[in-house]
Protein backbone atom coordinates (compact mmCIF):
# COMPACT_ATOMS: atom_id res chain seq x y z
CA UNK A 1 0.00 0.00 0.00
CA UNK A 2 1.79 3.28 -0.90
CA UNK A 3 1.87 6.34 0.95
CA UNK A 4 -1.05 8.00 -0.19
CA UNK A 5 -3.75 5.20 -0.28
CA UNK A 6 -2.50 4.32 3.37
CA UNK A 7 -3.07 8.47 4.21
CA UNK A 8 -6.67 8.40 2.49
CA UNK A 9 -7.26 5.22 5.15
CA UNK A 10 -6.35 6.68 7.93
CA UNK A 11 -8.24 10.00 7.36
CA UNK A 12 -11.25 8.19 6.02
CA UNK A 13 -11.50 5.54 8.76
CA UNK A 14 -11.21 8.37 11.58
CA UNK A 15 -13.76 10.30 9.98
CA UNK A 16 -16.27 7.71 9.74
CA UNK A 17 -15.41 6.27 13.06
CA UNK A 18 -15.86 10.05 14.38
CA UNK A 19 -18.79 10.23 11.97
CA UNK A 20 -20.63 7.59 13.39
CA UNK A 21 -19.78 8.98 16.84
CA UNK A 22 -21.85 12.16 15.83
CA UNK A 23 -25.23 10.23 14.82
CA UNK A 24 -25.28 8.50 17.99
CA UNK A 25 -26.97 10.39 20.62
CA UNK A 26 -25.76 8.61 23.59
CA UNK A 27 -22.96 10.13 25.72
CA UNK A 28 -19.99 7.49 26.48
CA UNK A 29 -18.95 6.66 30.44
CA UNK A 30 -17.34 9.20 32.18
CA UNK A 31 -14.88 9.10 34.73
CA UNK A 32 -14.36 11.61 37.11
CA UNK A 33 -10.84 11.64 37.64
CA UNK A 34 -9.53 13.23 41.25
CA UNK A 35 -7.46 15.89 39.95
CA UNK A 36 -10.53 17.04 38.23
CA UNK A 37 -13.12 15.98 41.67
CA UNK A 38 -10.51 18.19 43.44
CA UNK A 39 -10.81 21.58 40.64
CA UNK A 40 -14.62 21.28 40.84
CA UNK A 41 -14.44 21.17 44.55
CA UNK A 42 -12.11 24.18 44.88
CA UNK A 43 -14.95 25.82 42.45
CA UNK A 44 -17.48 25.00 44.27
CA UNK A 45 -16.06 25.91 47.66
CA UNK A 46 -16.05 29.59 46.53
CA UNK A 47 -19.21 32.06 48.25
CA UNK A 48 -20.95 34.12 45.81
CA UNK A 49 -19.50 37.98 45.82
CA UNK A 50 -16.01 35.78 45.35
CA UNK A 51 -14.04 36.58 42.49
CA UNK A 52 -11.97 34.49 39.91
CA UNK A 53 -8.95 35.37 37.52
CA UNK A 54 -9.14 33.11 34.68
CA UNK A 55 -5.95 33.38 32.07
CA UNK A 56 -7.36 32.12 28.99
CA UNK A 57 -4.16 31.23 26.85
CA UNK A 58 -5.17 28.78 23.96
CA UNK A 59 -4.91 29.15 20.31
CA UNK A 60 -7.10 27.45 17.82
CA UNK A 61 -5.06 24.47 18.36
CA UNK A 62 -6.30 23.96 21.36
CA UNK A 63 -9.39 25.51 21.46
CA UNK A 64 -11.50 22.17 21.23
CA UNK A 65 -9.91 20.93 23.78
CA UNK A 66 -10.32 24.22 26.38
CA UNK A 67 -13.39 26.01 25.74
CA UNK A 68 -15.92 23.47 26.47
CA UNK A 69 -14.47 23.25 29.94
CA UNK A 70 -14.53 27.44 29.59
CA UNK A 71 -17.78 26.89 29.04
CA UNK A 72 -19.22 24.94 32.02
CA UNK A 73 -16.86 26.42 34.53
CA UNK A 74 -17.99 30.19 33.60
CA UNK A 75 -21.82 29.06 33.34
CA UNK A 76 -21.32 27.69 36.77
CA UNK A 77 -19.66 30.56 38.24
CA UNK A 78 -22.09 33.19 36.98
CA UNK A 79 -24.88 31.25 37.98
CA UNK A 80 -23.81 31.35 41.73
CA UNK A 81 -22.90 35.12 41.65
CA UNK A 82 -19.06 34.31 41.52
CA UNK A 83 -17.19 37.52 39.32
CA UNK A 84 -15.14 36.28 36.53
CA UNK A 85 -12.45 38.08 35.06
CA UNK A 86 -10.80 36.76 31.96
CA UNK A 87 -7.40 37.84 30.69
CA UNK A 88 -4.96 35.96 27.81
CA UNK A 89 -1.62 35.82 27.38
CA UNK A 90 -1.94 34.88 24.02
CA UNK A 91 -3.39 37.28 20.76
CA UNK A 92 -4.88 34.51 19.87
CA UNK A 93 -7.32 34.05 22.21
CA UNK A 94 -9.33 36.87 22.40
CA UNK A 95 -11.50 36.92 19.43
CA UNK A 96 -11.84 33.22 20.35
CA UNK A 97 -12.95 34.07 24.15
CA UNK A 98 -15.00 37.31 23.17
CA UNK A 99 -18.17 35.13 21.37
CA UNK A 100 -18.14 32.85 23.75
CA UNK A 101 -18.34 35.30 26.87
CA UNK A 102 -21.05 37.46 25.08
CA UNK A 103 -23.06 34.06 24.78
CA UNK A 104 -22.67 33.16 28.72
CA UNK A 105 -23.53 36.65 29.34
CA UNK A 106 -26.41 36.58 27.12
CA UNK A 107 -27.56 33.06 28.64
CA UNK A 108 -27.98 34.70 32.66
CA UNK A 109 -28.63 38.20 31.39
CA UNK A 110 -25.53 39.05 33.44
CA UNK A 111 -23.89 42.46 33.76
CA UNK A 112 -20.10 43.33 32.14
CA UNK A 113 -18.12 45.13 34.23
CA UNK A 114 -20.01 43.73 37.19
CA UNK A 115 -20.27 40.12 36.96
CA UNK A 116 -18.09 39.68 34.05
CA UNK A 117 -14.91 41.60 32.77
CA UNK A 118 -12.82 40.51 29.61
CA UNK A 119 -9.75 42.51 29.82
CA UNK A 120 -7.89 40.83 26.40
CA UNK A 121 -4.43 40.45 25.51
CA UNK A 122 -1.18 41.80 26.73
CA UNK A 123 2.55 41.11 25.77
CA UNK A 124 5.22 39.66 28.14
CA UNK A 125 4.13 36.12 28.79
CA UNK A 126 6.25 35.39 32.12
CA UNK A 127 7.05 39.75 32.51
CA UNK A 128 3.39 39.71 32.52
CA UNK A 129 2.27 37.41 34.76
CA UNK A 130 4.69 38.88 37.15
CA UNK A 131 3.26 42.36 36.66
CA UNK A 132 -0.22 41.23 36.93
CA UNK A 133 0.68 40.14 40.01
CA UNK A 134 2.07 43.32 41.22
CA UNK A 135 -0.49 45.82 39.35
CA UNK A 136 -3.64 44.65 37.19
CA UNK A 137 -4.34 47.87 36.89
CA UNK A 138 -1.10 49.20 35.06
CA UNK A 139 -0.89 46.34 33.17
CA UNK A 140 -5.04 46.51 31.86
CA UNK A 141 -5.57 50.11 32.03
CA UNK A 142 -8.82 49.25 29.95
CA UNK A 143 -10.73 46.06 28.71
CA UNK A 144 -10.96 44.33 25.46
CA UNK A 145 -13.86 46.96 24.74
CA UNK A 146 -11.86 49.72 25.65
CA UNK A 147 -13.63 50.56 29.10
CA UNK A 148 -10.92 52.09 31.68
CA UNK A 149 -10.41 49.17 34.63
CA UNK A 150 -10.91 51.96 36.98
CA UNK A 151 -14.59 52.18 36.25
CA UNK A 152 -15.52 48.78 36.14
CA UNK A 153 -17.26 47.51 39.85
CA UNK A 154 -15.90 44.34 39.70
CA UNK A 155 -12.27 45.22 40.06
CA UNK A 156 -13.06 47.57 42.17
CA UNK A 157 -10.53 47.64 45.19
CA UNK A 158 -8.28 44.91 43.70
CA UNK A 159 -4.90 45.64 43.26
CA UNK A 160 -3.01 42.21 41.71
CA UNK A 161 -3.52 38.93 41.33
CA UNK A 162 -3.69 38.35 45.20
CA UNK A 163 -7.29 40.27 45.50
CA UNK A 164 -8.69 37.04 43.75
CA UNK A 165 -10.08 33.82 45.27
CA UNK A 166 -9.10 31.56 42.95
CA UNK A 167 -6.60 31.12 39.49
CA UNK A 168 -7.57 29.50 36.53
CA UNK A 169 -5.33 29.67 33.76
CA UNK A 170 -6.38 27.85 31.11
CA UNK A 171 -3.53 26.86 28.97
CA UNK A 172 -2.56 24.43 25.80
CA UNK A 173 1.54 25.69 25.14
CA UNK A 174 4.16 27.00 27.01
CA UNK A 175 4.39 29.09 29.41
CA UNK A 176 0.94 28.00 30.30
CA UNK A 177 -0.05 26.66 33.25
CA UNK A 178 3.72 26.15 34.37
CA UNK A 179 4.84 29.65 33.80
CA UNK A 180 1.61 30.88 36.45
CA UNK A 181 2.70 28.29 38.72
CA UNK A 182 6.20 29.02 39.19
CA UNK A 183 6.14 32.77 38.62
CA UNK A 184 2.60 33.62 40.69
CA UNK A 185 1.83 30.83 42.84
CA UNK A 186 2.50 31.00 46.47
CA UNK A 187 3.82 34.73 45.76
CA UNK A 188 0.64 36.54 44.36
CA UNK A 189 -1.79 33.54 44.66
CA UNK A 190 -1.94 30.52 47.42
CA UNK A 191 -5.27 28.71 45.19
CA UNK A 192 -4.60 27.83 41.19
CA UNK A 193 -6.59 25.14 39.64
CA UNK A 194 -6.21 24.71 36.21
CA UNK A 195 -7.22 23.45 33.15
CA UNK A 196 -4.50 22.19 29.89
CA UNK A 197 -4.63 20.14 26.47
CA UNK A 198 -4.08 16.61 27.02
CA UNK A 199 -0.42 16.69 25.67
CA UNK A 200 0.72 18.82 28.43
CA UNK A 201 -1.03 16.70 31.56
CA UNK A 202 2.47 14.64 32.28
CA UNK A 203 3.86 18.17 33.05
CA UNK A 204 1.76 18.91 35.35
CA UNK A 205 1.28 16.30 37.50
CA UNK A 206 4.16 17.30 39.88
CA UNK A 207 2.32 20.21 40.62
CA UNK A 208 -0.43 18.69 41.67
CA UNK A 209 1.61 16.14 43.66
CA UNK A 210 3.35 19.15 45.47
CA UNK A 211 0.41 21.17 46.46
CA UNK A 212 1.44 24.17 44.12
CA UNK A 213 -1.41 23.41 41.91
CA UNK A 214 -5.13 21.89 43.73
CA UNK A 215 -6.90 20.50 40.67
CA UNK A 216 -6.44 20.09 37.00
CA UNK A 217 -8.52 19.75 34.14
CA UNK A 218 -7.50 17.36 31.29
CA UNK A 219 -7.96 17.90 28.01
CA UNK A 220 -11.71 16.59 26.49
CA UNK A 221 -12.27 14.16 28.64
CA UNK A 222 -11.34 16.10 31.97
CA UNK A 223 -13.88 18.60 30.50
CA UNK A 224 -16.77 15.79 30.31
CA UNK A 225 -15.76 14.81 33.84
CA UNK A 226 -16.24 18.66 34.15
CA UNK A 227 -19.63 18.78 33.13
CA UNK A 228 -20.99 15.52 34.65
CA UNK A 229 -19.98 17.26 37.66
CA UNK A 230 -21.82 20.43 37.35
CA UNK A 231 -24.85 19.32 35.83
CA UNK A 232 -24.16 20.52 32.15
CA UNK A 233 -24.35 18.56 29.19
CA UNK A 234 -22.20 20.10 26.80
CA UNK A 235 -19.73 19.77 23.93
CA UNK A 236 -17.22 17.48 26.22
CA UNK A 237 -19.93 15.19 27.31
CA UNK A 238 -21.12 14.84 23.51
CA UNK A 239 -17.66 14.14 22.50
CA UNK A 240 -16.63 11.03 24.27
CA UNK A 241 -18.68 8.61 22.25
CA UNK A 242 -16.15 10.02 19.33
CA UNK A 243 -12.74 9.60 21.63
CA UNK A 244 -14.18 5.94 22.67
CA UNK A 245 -14.71 5.40 18.90
CA UNK A 246 -11.44 7.07 17.61
CA UNK A 247 -9.49 4.90 20.27
CA UNK A 248 -10.97 1.52 19.41
CA UNK A 249 -9.98 2.89 15.78
CA UNK A 250 -6.27 3.07 16.56
CA UNK A 251 -5.86 -0.32 18.26
CA UNK A 252 -7.48 -1.74 15.38
CA UNK A 253 -4.65 0.06 13.35
CA UNK A 254 -2.51 -1.52 15.71
CA UNK A 255 -3.68 -4.73 15.50
CA UNK A 256 -4.03 -4.79 12.09
CA UNK A 257 -0.21 -3.52 11.70
CA UNK A 258 1.25 -6.10 13.46
CA UNK A 259 -1.04 -9.20 11.80
CA UNK A 260 0.52 -7.56 8.73
CA UNK A 261 4.26 -7.37 9.69
CA UNK A 262 3.38 -11.31 10.86
CA UNK A 263 2.06 -11.98 7.72
CA UNK A 264 5.08 -10.44 5.74
CA UNK A 265 7.41 -12.64 8.33
CA UNK A 266 5.60 -15.68 7.02
CA UNK A 267 5.47 -15.41 3.78
CA UNK A 268 9.53 -14.46 4.03
CA UNK B 1 -17.77 28.34 3.48
CA UNK B 2 -14.03 29.55 3.81
CA UNK B 3 -13.42 27.22 6.66
CA UNK B 4 -14.65 24.30 4.66
CA UNK B 5 -12.32 24.88 2.02
CA UNK B 6 -9.11 25.29 4.08
CA UNK B 7 -9.95 22.33 6.32
CA UNK B 8 -10.38 20.13 2.82
CA UNK B 9 -7.41 21.53 1.81
CA UNK B 10 -4.85 20.85 4.31
CA UNK B 11 -7.03 17.57 4.98
CA UNK B 12 -5.66 16.88 1.20
CA UNK B 13 -2.00 16.35 2.71
CA UNK B 14 -3.45 13.28 3.61
CA UNK B 15 -3.19 11.82 -0.28
CA UNK B 16 0.49 13.66 -0.87
CA UNK B 17 1.84 17.58 -0.89
CA UNK B 18 -0.22 19.17 -3.67
CA UNK B 19 -1.13 22.72 -4.53
CA UNK B 20 -4.67 22.88 -2.73
CA UNK B 21 -2.69 22.26 0.47
CA UNK B 22 0.66 24.44 0.04
CA UNK B 23 -2.33 27.29 -0.71
CA UNK B 24 -3.63 26.43 2.05
CA UNK B 25 -0.68 26.25 4.80
CA UNK B 26 0.57 29.78 2.84
CA UNK B 27 -3.00 30.77 3.73
CA UNK B 28 -2.50 29.98 7.44
CA UNK B 29 1.16 31.24 7.92
CA UNK B 30 0.20 34.47 5.98
CA UNK B 31 -2.96 35.03 8.12
CA UNK B 32 -1.39 34.18 11.47
CA UNK B 33 1.78 36.49 10.61
CA UNK B 34 -0.65 39.07 9.53
CA UNK B 35 -3.36 39.00 12.52
CA UNK B 36 -0.57 39.14 14.94
CA UNK B 37 1.20 42.02 13.42
CA UNK B 38 -2.44 43.84 13.76
CA UNK B 39 -2.70 42.96 17.39
CA UNK B 40 0.48 43.73 18.25
CA UNK B 41 0.08 47.45 16.66
CA UNK B 42 -3.05 48.50 17.90
CA UNK B 43 -3.30 46.49 21.10
CA UNK B 44 0.55 47.04 22.41
CA UNK B 45 1.94 49.62 20.35
CA UNK B 46 -0.46 52.37 19.95
CA UNK B 47 -2.28 51.84 23.11
CA UNK B 48 1.03 51.32 25.35
CA UNK B 49 3.58 53.69 23.68
CA UNK B 50 1.77 56.64 21.62
CA UNK B 51 -1.13 57.04 23.40
CA UNK B 52 1.03 57.91 26.43
CA UNK B 53 1.33 61.23 25.21
CA UNK B 54 -1.81 62.33 23.64
CA UNK B 55 -3.98 60.87 26.76
CA UNK B 56 -3.63 60.45 30.19
CA UNK B 57 -3.37 56.64 31.38
CA UNK B 58 -6.35 55.63 33.55
CA UNK B 59 -5.19 53.40 36.87
CA UNK B 60 -1.92 54.51 38.62
CA UNK B 61 -0.20 57.49 37.36
CA UNK B 62 3.17 56.61 35.99
CA UNK B 63 5.74 59.11 35.15
CA UNK B 64 5.11 59.71 31.63
CA UNK B 65 8.71 59.57 30.87
CA UNK B 66 8.65 56.17 31.33
CA UNK B 67 6.84 55.80 28.00
CA UNK B 68 9.99 56.92 25.91
CA UNK B 69 11.92 53.70 27.52
CA UNK B 70 10.11 51.16 24.82
CA UNK B 71 10.13 53.15 22.10
CA UNK B 72 14.09 54.23 22.57
CA UNK B 73 14.62 50.73 22.77
CA UNK B 74 12.36 49.50 19.46
CA UNK B 75 14.57 52.37 17.74
CA UNK B 76 17.48 50.60 18.69
CA UNK B 77 16.64 47.50 17.57
CA UNK B 78 16.00 48.54 14.27
CA UNK B 79 19.99 49.43 14.50
CA UNK B 80 20.47 45.90 14.44
CA UNK B 81 21.33 45.18 10.87
CA UNK B 82 24.20 48.29 10.82
CA UNK B 83 27.62 46.62 11.74
CA UNK B 84 28.43 50.00 12.57
CA UNK B 85 25.39 50.81 14.99
CA UNK B 86 25.44 46.81 16.23
CA UNK B 87 26.55 47.69 19.95
CA UNK B 88 23.47 49.77 20.06
CA UNK B 89 21.04 47.31 18.66
CA UNK B 90 22.14 44.55 21.07
CA UNK B 91 21.07 46.62 24.14
CA UNK B 92 17.05 45.64 23.82
CA UNK B 93 18.07 41.94 23.44
CA UNK B 94 20.18 42.44 26.00
CA UNK B 95 17.50 44.06 28.44
CA UNK B 96 14.79 41.71 27.22
CA UNK B 97 17.29 38.51 27.86
CA UNK B 98 18.50 40.15 31.42
CA UNK B 99 14.95 40.35 32.60
CA UNK B 100 13.62 37.31 31.08
CA UNK B 101 16.99 35.29 32.88
CA UNK B 102 16.39 37.14 36.02
CA UNK B 103 12.68 35.75 36.28
CA UNK B 104 13.53 32.89 35.12
CA UNK B 105 15.87 32.18 37.48
CA UNK B 106 13.97 33.03 40.71
CA UNK B 107 11.04 30.98 39.67
CA UNK B 108 13.02 28.20 38.79
CA UNK B 109 14.18 28.31 42.75
CA UNK B 110 11.01 29.30 43.79
CA UNK B 111 8.52 27.59 41.34
CA UNK B 112 10.58 24.47 40.86
CA UNK B 113 13.29 23.45 43.36
CA UNK B 114 12.17 24.14 46.29
CA UNK B 115 8.58 22.95 46.48
CA UNK B 116 9.80 19.43 44.09
CA UNK B 117 11.92 18.98 46.40
CA UNK B 118 10.54 19.38 49.58
CA UNK B 119 7.66 17.21 47.92
CA UNK B 120 9.83 14.34 46.83
CA UNK B 121 11.56 14.48 50.40
CA UNK B 122 8.12 14.40 52.59
CA UNK B 123 7.58 10.94 52.26
CA UNK B 124 10.48 10.33 53.12
CA UNK B 125 10.62 11.90 56.15
CA UNK B 126 8.34 10.54 59.30
CA UNK B 127 6.99 13.97 59.84
CA UNK B 128 3.38 14.35 61.50
CA UNK B 129 2.30 15.75 58.32
CA UNK B 130 3.19 12.57 56.91
CA UNK B 131 0.93 10.52 59.55
CA UNK B 132 -1.90 12.68 59.14
CA UNK B 133 -2.35 12.41 55.49
CA UNK B 134 -1.80 8.46 56.09
CA UNK B 135 -4.27 8.16 58.28
CA UNK B 136 -6.81 10.70 55.80
CA UNK B 137 -5.69 7.86 53.06
CA UNK B 138 -6.79 5.20 55.25
CA UNK B 139 -10.41 7.07 56.06
CA UNK B 140 -11.12 7.76 52.78
CA UNK B 141 -11.11 4.17 52.09
CA UNK B 142 -13.88 3.52 53.74
CA UNK B 143 -15.46 0.76 56.36
CA UNK B 144 -13.57 -2.09 55.43
CA UNK B 145 -9.67 -1.32 55.53
CA UNK B 146 -7.45 -4.38 54.85
CA UNK B 147 -3.46 -4.77 56.05
CA UNK B 148 -2.60 -4.14 52.52
CA UNK B 149 -4.36 -0.77 52.33
CA UNK B 150 -2.69 0.28 55.25
CA UNK B 151 0.40 -0.29 53.96
CA UNK B 152 -0.55 1.44 50.57
CA UNK B 153 -1.27 4.13 52.55
CA UNK B 154 1.53 4.60 55.03
CA UNK B 155 4.34 3.72 51.83
CA UNK B 156 2.80 3.84 48.90
CA UNK B 157 4.03 7.93 48.73
CA UNK B 158 6.87 6.59 49.71
CA UNK B 159 7.34 3.91 46.83
CA UNK B 160 6.54 6.95 44.82
CA UNK B 161 9.28 9.49 45.85
CA UNK B 162 11.66 6.16 45.81
CA UNK B 163 10.41 5.48 41.93
CA UNK B 164 10.84 9.04 40.64
CA UNK B 165 14.46 9.33 42.19
CA UNK B 166 15.31 6.15 40.65
CA UNK B 167 13.96 7.33 37.26
CA UNK B 168 15.85 10.99 37.47
CA UNK B 169 19.06 9.48 38.72
CA UNK B 170 18.99 6.51 35.83
CA UNK B 171 18.04 8.97 33.01
CA UNK B 172 20.90 11.22 34.28
CA UNK B 173 23.43 8.45 34.42
CA UNK B 174 22.19 7.28 30.96
CA UNK B 175 23.15 10.10 28.89
CA UNK B 176 26.61 10.31 31.15
CA UNK B 177 27.62 6.67 29.68
CA UNK B 178 25.97 6.26 27.14
CA UNK B 179 29.35 5.28 25.39
CA UNK B 180 30.37 2.51 28.23
CA UNK B 181 29.78 -1.16 27.84
CA UNK B 182 29.82 -2.46 31.57
CA UNK B 183 27.00 -4.33 32.67
CA UNK B 184 26.30 -1.64 35.58
CA UNK B 185 26.18 0.91 32.57
CA UNK B 186 23.96 -1.25 30.34
CA UNK B 187 21.79 -1.86 33.81
CA UNK B 188 21.34 1.71 33.87
CA UNK B 189 20.55 2.31 30.41
CA UNK B 190 18.00 0.02 30.21
CA UNK B 191 16.08 1.02 33.43
CA UNK B 192 16.63 4.77 32.12
CA UNK B 193 15.42 3.76 28.47
CA UNK B 194 12.52 1.98 29.93
CA UNK B 195 11.61 5.20 31.75
CA UNK B 196 12.06 7.73 28.64
CA UNK B 197 9.84 5.29 26.68
CA UNK B 198 6.84 5.42 29.56
CA UNK B 199 7.37 9.24 29.51
CA UNK B 200 7.13 9.04 25.77
CA UNK B 201 4.00 6.78 25.80
CA UNK B 202 1.95 9.00 27.88
CA UNK B 203 2.85 11.65 26.41
CA UNK B 204 1.73 10.48 23.08
CA UNK B 205 -1.39 8.80 24.11
CA UNK B 206 -2.63 11.91 25.43
CA UNK B 207 -1.36 14.14 22.37
CA UNK B 208 -3.41 11.16 20.37
CA UNK B 209 -6.50 12.26 22.11
CA UNK B 210 -6.09 16.00 22.00
CA UNK B 211 -6.05 15.83 18.31
CA UNK B 212 -8.78 13.58 17.90
CA UNK B 213 -10.89 16.36 19.74
CA UNK B 214 -9.75 19.05 17.25
CA UNK B 215 -10.39 16.56 14.37
CA UNK B 216 -13.65 16.28 15.81
CA UNK B 217 -14.79 19.97 16.18
CA UNK B 218 -13.63 20.36 12.64
CA UNK B 219 -15.74 17.45 11.56
CA UNK B 220 -18.76 18.46 13.15
CA UNK B 221 -17.97 21.91 11.62
CA UNK B 222 -18.04 20.36 8.22
CA UNK B 223 -21.06 18.25 8.65
CA UNK B 224 -23.25 21.25 10.01
CA UNK B 225 -22.97 22.63 5.95
CA UNK B 226 -23.51 18.68 4.55
CA UNK B 227 -24.09 20.73 0.90
CA UNK B 228 -21.21 23.20 1.19
CA UNK B 229 -19.06 20.56 2.21
CA UNK B 230 -19.72 17.82 -0.11
CA UNK B 231 -19.03 20.05 -2.64
CA UNK B 232 -16.03 21.41 -1.86
CA UNK B 233 -14.49 17.64 -1.71
CA UNK B 234 -16.16 16.72 -4.99
CA UNK B 235 -14.10 19.69 -5.79
CA UNK B 236 -10.51 19.07 -4.31
CA UNK B 237 -11.20 15.16 -5.80
CA UNK B 238 -11.69 16.64 -9.06
CA UNK B 239 -8.62 19.01 -8.96
CA UNK B 240 -6.24 16.01 -7.76
CA UNK B 241 -7.49 14.25 -9.96
CA UNK B 242 -6.31 16.49 -12.71
CA UNK B 243 -3.44 17.63 -11.37
CA UNK B 244 -2.43 14.01 -10.86
CA UNK B 245 -2.75 13.64 -15.04
CA UNK B 246 -0.94 16.51 -15.69
CA UNK B 247 2.11 15.79 -13.66
CA UNK B 248 1.36 11.99 -15.08
CA UNK B 249 1.62 13.51 -18.44
CA UNK B 250 4.09 16.01 -18.35
CA UNK B 251 6.67 13.47 -16.66
CA UNK B 252 6.28 11.00 -19.50
CA UNK B 253 9.54 10.52 -21.65
CA UNK B 254 9.52 12.87 -24.50
CA UNK B 255 10.43 10.35 -27.25
CA UNK B 256 13.77 10.37 -28.87
CA UNK B 257 14.55 12.83 -31.90
CA UNK B 258 14.84 10.47 -34.61
CA UNK B 259 18.55 10.15 -36.53
CA UNK B 260 19.82 13.03 -38.66
CA UNK B 261 20.78 12.00 -41.97
CA UNK B 262 24.72 12.49 -42.78
CA UNK B 263 25.22 14.49 -45.98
Amino acid sequence: MNRGAQGWGWGLGLAVALGFARVLTCAGPVAVPPATQAAFDQLQALPAGARVLVAADYDAATAAELEPFLAAMTHDLIARDVGVVVLSLSPEAPPLVAPLLDEIVAAHGAKRGTDLVHLGYVPGLSAAMVATGDALGIVFPRDFRGTPTADLPLLAGVGGLADFDLLVPLAGGRPGVEGWLVHVQGRFVRNVVAATASELAPELAPYLDSGQLQGLVTGIQGAAAFERLVGRVGVATQATVGQSLAHLFLLGVVAFAVWRRREKGRRS
Amino acid sequence: MIPTLLTVALLTLLYRDNPLSRFATSVLVGVSIGYVTVVQVHQVLVPKVMAWWSVAPPGPALPRVLGVVPVVLCLLLLLHPWRRWRGLGRLPIAWVVGCYAGLGAVAAVRGQIVPQLTALMRPVLPTAETKVAAAACVAGLGAEVTTLDRWTCRFGPLANAAVSVVGVVTVLLMFRYRASDSPLARGIRGVGWSFLMVAFATTLAYRFGGHVAVAQARLDALLEQPAITASVITGAVVFLVAWRRRGAASDAPTPAPPPSESP
